[in-house]
């Protein structure tokens, strides 16, 4: 990922090259679109503010996520209140490319079953494990984004990965997909 | 067993079928160039310190350093502040005291609004009843609905009996006149039937309209106690106003203080006080809005009672003769049980008097008995 420039010509690729994963990364922190977007635009504003401050290279991905999960957190505190987690249907305009009606009736069932397990998760483990496997930083990018030490990451992802190993339907769909041919 | 390669499919998967709100990147580039160019300072890397991380306290990754005091900078400027609130705020009611604020309906939105692209903070005039802060921000020190230069929330409470058969009628009056009034029925809990027919209405309005209302509270019925009081909060109001300015200005400084910050982990933990102070800052604001409605409106409870419903008689016959044998059984046994208090007085008098006597008397024989002998 680049660092923006002043100019607002590539204003516009970088927004649709780092929107999409901020905003489904913190859809998946609160759990509730609305407040994702929300939370998205106020890292956004952030992230452009301060955007000559920052180095380039690998401190820069870190950093970014940082911003977004401080963000949400900040929504989160702000509007103090239990989180509703909607459960969106697949979006039919998106399909999996080459996909056909039984594959995305599938699809449609395990992401609702790993939208729940992820909900089901305190925020200090949801956080680094959608930071690990879908945003792909390092423990130590992510010890950099929570501000914890990458010790502690690793036991929190090492209890997520636990506790969704529990899940039987979650274990369900990873068997499922071993069993695949 | 759940591999990383699964966990990376599922969440994978997971984001693909998120969908992307449609105005979602245009909303934030537009407030993007609404926002205008970024902090001065950003873009002067050249006196970046190498090592900032120290200032804070904080090695890379987030460790604290040990004997290093934690944010020794911020508290600096932030007592800096502070005093520079206090100050404010004793200007701020001395100023209120001597200029009466003008009362006007309706709510306050503490809002913040960001200087326009190109006009320096501090140009700008603040509104009436709000002050410029020093980032630029308008932060609202008092609501409208002030009386007399004082901030005051008043609270009201009402008996008023009425006739059982006026109830509900009595009911939907007070609620016209409160809607009349500019106001709305905050809760409302009745009973229109029943030997325990009454309860409590709590109305709130304008406060511009409270005398209205209580004068028309009393002609529902049978005044029997009202009894207000106005709460003066213009200290919090004026109090809140004053440190929301200097949350205000703490976090502009920090603004600057990450444009000119050398390393990615000092930017990470200035970021990381900025959301603290914004939080702060929310909560604040709450606070404010809070106490702007209270002030706003004006809250009155209504009790409303009934007399007690009379007990039906029989009219002749048996079943009068025996309502009277038990009317009569019962004033007599309450007689009774009234007439034994002194009834049982008198005996204990009569016990210890008699006591005495036997004692003495016994005494007595005794000595003619030791006499004889």
């Amino acid at each position: 990922m680049e660092r923006p420039t002043r100019s607002a010509e590539e204003l516009e690729a970088w927004l649709a090259e780092w929107y999409p994963p901020a905003y489904r990364t913190a859809c998946m922190v609160l759990g509730d679109p609305a407040e994702a977007a929300d939370a998205v635009q106020d890292a956004f504003l952030r992230l452009w503010r301060f955007r000559d401050a920052i180095p380039e290279g690998d401190g820069l991905r870190p950093w970014c996520y940082r911003v977004v999960v401080n963000a949400c957190y900040s929504r989160a505190r702000a509007e103090q209140r239990h989180r509703v987690r909607r459960h969106e249907e697949a979006d039919p305009d998106h399909p999996a490319p080459g996909a056909g009606p039984e594959e995305l009736a599938e699809t449609a069932v395990r992401v609702e079953v790993v939208r729940r397990a992820l909900a089901g998760l305190p925020d200090a483990l949801r956080v680094p494990l959608v930071l690990r496997y879908y945003a792909g930083l390092t423990e130590r990018e992510i010890a950099l984004a929570i501000r914890r030490r990458p010790g502690t990451v690793k036991s929190r992802l090492y209890e997520a990965r636990r506790l969704l190993a529990a899940l039987p339907e979650l274990a369900g769909l990873a068997t499922q997909e071993e069993a695949a041919p | 067993m759940i591999t990383d390669a699964d966990l990376r499919r599922l969440l994978g998967d997971l984001g693909q079928a998120t969908p992307l709100p449609e105005a979602g990147p245009e909303a934030v580039r537009q407030a993007i160039l609404a926002a205008g160019p970024p902090a001065s300072g950003a873009s002067d890397r050249s006196r970046v310190p190498a090592r900032a991380p120290r200032l804070l306290g904080r090695r890379p990754g987030g460790a604290r350093v040990p004997g290093v005091t934690h944010r020794p900078a911020l508290l600096v400027g932030l007592a800096g502040s502070g005093v520079a609130a206090a100050l404010l705020a004793a200007a701020l009611l001395m100023a209120r005291h001597g200029t009466p604020s003008p009362p006007s309906g309706g709510t306050t939105s503490a809002t913040a609004s960001a200087p326009a692209p190109g006009v320096a903070p501090g140009v700008a005039e603040a509104a009436p009843g709000r002050v410029l802060s020093p980032s630029g921000h308008q932060t609202v020190l008092s609501p409208p609905a002030a009386r007399a230069g004082r901030d005051l929330v008043t609270t009201g409470t009402a008996v008023v009996a009425v006739p059982r058969d006026r109830l509900s009628a009595g009911v939907a009056r007070l609620e016209a006149i409160t809607a009349s009034l500019g106001g709305y029925v905050a809760r409302s809990d009745v009973r229109e039937q029943g030997p325990k027919a009454g309860g409590t209405v709590v109305v709130d309005v304008p406060a511009s309209r409270f005398p209205t209302l209580t004068g028309a509270t009393k002609r529902l019925g049978t005044l029997r106690s009202l009894t207000t009081s106005d709460q003066d909060v213009t200290g919090q109001v004026v109090d809140i106003g004053a440190r929301l300015i200097a949350l205000e200005g703490a976090r502009s400084r920090l603004e600057a203080l990450a444009g000119r910050a050398g390393s990615v982990s000092a930017l990470l933990s200035v970021e990381d006080e900025i959301t603290a102070t914004q939080s702060e800052i929310d909560q604040l604001r709450g606070e404010q809005r809070t106490l702007a409605a209270q002030v706003a409106d004006a809250s009155l409870s209504v009790r409303l009672v009934t007399p007690p419903a009379p007990v039906a008689h029989p009219s002749g016959g048996f079943a009068r003769a025996w309502h009277d044998a038990v009317a009569g059984f019962l004033a007599a046994l309450r007689g009774l049980v009234a007439a034994s208090g002194p009834l049982l007085f008198a005996l204990l008098v009569a016990a210890l008097a008699g006591l005495l006597a036997w004692g003495a008397g016994r005494r007595a024989w005794l000595a003619i008995r030791r006499r004889r002998l």
